[in-house]
């Protein structure tokens, strides 16, 4: 079953969300772009909370939206699961209530129903909450029952938006290994709706990226990363990215040199990214401040807008981007040497 | 609303004698009013209502100058609360009829007819004029109505049998002659009682001394008993 | 700020002093156990508590139709609902009549065909108060709604419940303050009811004389009784006003 989808909808006269995307079945399809750009149109119609203006939403064999043949199946049909921003637990209902009320709509007894959804709690590691209403609970374990509730219902498509937005750092990455884990073990299309591409590279089998109702690039995390075609790409989402490990403020990445950081309040396997404008490139080996420095040759240089991206060479192969001036300045050309500098307190890192 | 007429301003600086006088005398005193405006250079204003609630009203202090009530019993708690300036004087009489639909569809023949409980009958609340009257005519006569409803005053009583909401009901004969929506069926005249109407004024103006002495006269008289009421 | 919430204060308090002041306190056992005035409570109790219910059933689905739907006219149809709350219940009263009196539109055909007539029963009474007292419901739930976060709607929806499952399940529980505040809104206006039912109900002493009706008919000639069917209205009112406001309706 794979989701293919043509989604049109007009909003008023400043905006119209005008997007194809399709999902195949176990593909995690992260929706990245910035706020306003139609992330929550997109899941609302296709969970047939706003009808779509042109275009068609089809999951699997079913038309479920298709205005030009008259086709909308209404949400309650649909068995699209969604986790919604914020969570919105019903909350007048405990915990094991809300997991409960999908499954009763199906037609689960009262009792079968609460078996079943406390079985979910106990998946997504929350099982000693079931009788905590809605008001009790924190961030983190409100989005666990969020996700229990949807899976609960065995939908054919599921839709997380924004599922780790407003948690704390520490919540957010145990949350996002429970996501990941779920993700995987779901056999349908799914879709992520997220601002933060770090969370879109992570948990996405492929990004697209959602500027202004449109679609204006999609590929695999890597492509957007290195190659991203707008300015907004570039700035959220062409990121440095490193894996490796910590000890002591110095991240091992398996290619020396280490990467040394400011921030020591982090331990373990960690993600490392370093945003490609706050590296700086060098004729000489540059003096003073900046921890990590080491020589490198230019690979590729590709102008985009005003800036330029350049793509270095052995032993990280980082993306720096400077302006056309420096590029001038430094006769940055493939092939030349230059001095990569780069201060530990511009580089973050996340545990994976 | 009481007080908003009360209050109404003059239109163009004429004086203004303020009349508290019962409902069922609004047809008749309004074409007397005219009367009295075309020799005296005053307006006068009326607030029409059950002679019950305008006797409160007055009592609490209401700047009625003339009190023309539908019964003594209510004037005398005027006078006993000293609020009266002249003697009232009994200045008409009115009697009671039994109103029916037009024509009388339902063959209504006399009093009898009021206990009939298969027809909507209608009374005034027995603490009003129109419903003591009645109730004094209808135990002269040893007839128990079956009442559907005691209206609040005799102009609610009278619509509701306009409205073919009841099907009849003791009311009076001024209310019968005056209404083109209802008959009436008299009442034998050792049956029925005369309801007496007094009027006092409670200022010492003599616009108020004049009004009540105007309705005393044969030209008010003749108003009066166009209307269907009796004078002295 | 203070000084105007105590004059507030005293506007509310004063006329209730005036009402103490006149209470004929040594025939007040007779007064208050008299026919008229038991009569006249357990009256007013019932239709009240049936306009309410009666305002519940016609209204939430009304308050529904206008927070939740989209339509031509619906403009219109908000200001239909209102009026009672403008209209002077004595036109209310007589326009009810017109309606449902035996000589008109669905009065007579239904007095023609079983002999039921609204008008001199009780039926009369909850009828011409649940007119009254139906904008009180229909506002104070539509706000409600108005205040709902819809997604928690939506959210059942994608759940698969169907609508009147996400009704009775999601949304009246939500609006369940708004509820009882429409239904207490409701009661109170109609337990205080006079026009609307002494001109559409008419007035007889235990079938439609309910305590509005039995003070201003008392006032006409017994001052004393009028006060003490007053202060029995007054007692009642405010304890179930006092008491849902302190068990069932708390304080957010």
């Amino acid at each position: 079953m794979n989701l293919d989808s043509h989604i049109g909808v007009d909003r008023g006269e400043n905006f119209a969300l005008d997007a194809t995307i399709g999902i195949e079945a176990e593909e995690t399809v992260a929706l990245l772009g910035p706020n306003g750009a139609g992330k929550s149109t997109v899941v609302m119609a296709i969970a047939g909370i706003l009808p779509i203006d042109r275009g068609h939403i089809r999951l699997g064999d079913h038309v479920l939206d298709r205005p030009d043949a008259s086709v909308f199946v209404p949400p309650a049909q649909r068995s699209v699961g969604v986790v919604f921003q914020d969570h919105v637990l019903f909350p007048h209902l405990s915990a094991v209530d809300n997991v409960a009320f999908g499954l009763e709509s199906a037609g689960a007894t009262r009792r079968e129903a609460r078996r079943v959804a406390g079985e979910w709690l106990e998946r997504v590691h929350i099982g000693a909450e079931r009788n905590s209403k809605p008001g009790q609970l924190s961030g983190g374990q409100s989005q666990r029952v969020a996700l229990a509730r949807a899976l609960a219902v065995q939908p054919d498509l599921l839709l997380l938006d924004e599922p780790l937005a407003a948690l704390d750092v520490a919540t957010r990455s145990d949350l996002r290994r429970l996501l990941a884990q779920h993700l995987a073990g779901f056999g349908g299309p799914r879709m992520l709706i997220t601002h933060d591409p770090a969370e879109a590279f992570l948990l996405g089998d492929r990004v697209v990226v959602l500027e202004n109702g449109r679609v204006t690039q999609m590929g695999t995390p890597d492509e957007i990363r290195r190659h991203p075609v707008t300015q907004y790409a570039a700035d959220v989402a062409g990121l440095n990215l490193l894996t490796g490990t910590i000890s002591g403020g110095v991240v091992d990445v398996g290619v020396d040199p280490p990467i040394h950081i400011a921030d020591s309040g982090v331990s373990g396997n960690v993600l490392v990214t370093i945003h490609p404008r706050s590296i700086s490139l060098h004729r000489e080996m540059p003096h003073g401040s900046p921890r990590n420095v080491w020589p490198t040759t230019v690979a590729v240089v590709e102008p985009l807008g005003d800036r330029v991206r350049i793509q270095l060479g052995a032993p990280h192969e980082l993306t720096v981007e400077l302006t056309e001036a420096a590029v001038r300045d430094l006769g940055v050309e493939p092939g030349v040497p230059t001095w990569v500098a780069i201060k530990a307190t511009e580089v973050s890192v996340q545990p994976a | 609303m009481l007080f908003a007429a009360a209050c109404a301003s003059p239109s163009d600086g004429e004086d203004v004698l303020i009349v508290f006088a019962a409902a069922s005398l609004t047809k008749p005193f309004g074409e007397i009013a005219e009367e009295f405006e075309a020799v005296n250079d005053v307006e006068v204003v009326f607030s029409f209502a059950g002679s019950s609630a305008l006797r409160v009203q007055i009592i609490e202090g209401a700047p009625a100058e003339v009190y023309a009530s539908a019964n003594l019993a209510n004037m005398e708690a005027v006078v006993d609360a000293g609020i009266t300036h002249t003697d009232p004087v009994v200045f008409v009489a009115n009697t009671m009829e039994i109103g029916v639909a037009p024509g009388n569809p339902r063959g209504i023949a006399g009093l009898g007819s009021l206990s009939d409980g298969d027809l909507l009958v209608g009374l005034c609340d027995a603490t009003v004029p129109c419903g003591s009257l009645a109730r004094r005519v209808l135990g002269g006569a040893g007839v128990v109505p079956a009442v559907d409803t005691n209206e609040p005053n005799a102009r609610a009583l009278v619509t509701k049998l306009e409205e073919g909401d009841l099907d009849v009901g003791m009311v009076y004969r001024s209310d019968v002659v005056g209404s083109d929506l209802i008959n009436g069926i008299e009442i034998a005249a050792q049956d029925n009682v005369l309801a007496a109407y007094p009027v006092a004024a409670l200022t010492a103006s003599g616009t108020a001394a004049a009004f009540v002495a105007f309705l005393q006269s044969d030209e008010a008289g003749a108003i009066l008993r166009r209307h269907g009421f009796a004078t002295p | 700020m203070l000084v105007l919430a105590g004059l507030g204060t005293a506007l509310v308090v004063l006329p209730l002093v005036g009402l103490l002041t006149r209470t004929p306190w040594r025939d007040l056992a007779n007064l208050l156990t008299s026919r008229i005035v038991v009569d006249a409570l357990r009256l007013s109790l019932v239709a009240s508590t049936g306009a309410a219910a009666l305002s519940l059933v016609l209204g939430v689905p009304l308050a529904w139709v206008l927070a939740r739907s989209e339509f031509r006219g619906k403009a219109l149809l908000r200001g239909l609902v209102i009026l009672p709350m403008v209209l002077p219940p004595v036109v209310g009263g007589a326009a009810l009549l017109f309606a449902f009196g035996r000589r008109w539109l669905i009065g007579e055909p239904v007095y023609e065909a079983t002999g039921f007539l609204l008008p001199f029963s009780m039926w009369g009474v909850i009828l011409a108060t649940t007119y009254i007292s139906l904008p009180f419901m229909v506002l104070t739930v539509e706000a409600g709604l108005r205040n709902l976060d819809e997604r928690y709607e939506a959210a059942a929806a994608t759940l698969g419940a169907s609508r009147w499952r996400v009704f009775r399940r999601i949304t009246l529980p939500l609006i369940g303050s708004s509820l009882l505040a429409g239904l207490v809104l409701a009661w109170a206006r109609a337990l205080g009811e006079f026009g609307a039912t002494i001109t559409f109900a008419g007035n007889l002493a235990g079938r439609t004389q309910t305590m509005p009706l039995a003070v201003f008919l008392a006032l006409e000639q017994d001052r004393g009784a009028a006060v003490a069917i007053s202060l029995v209205l007054v007692a009642v009112s405010l304890t179930v006003l006092v008491l849902l406001r302190e068990r069932w309706w708390p304080v957010r």
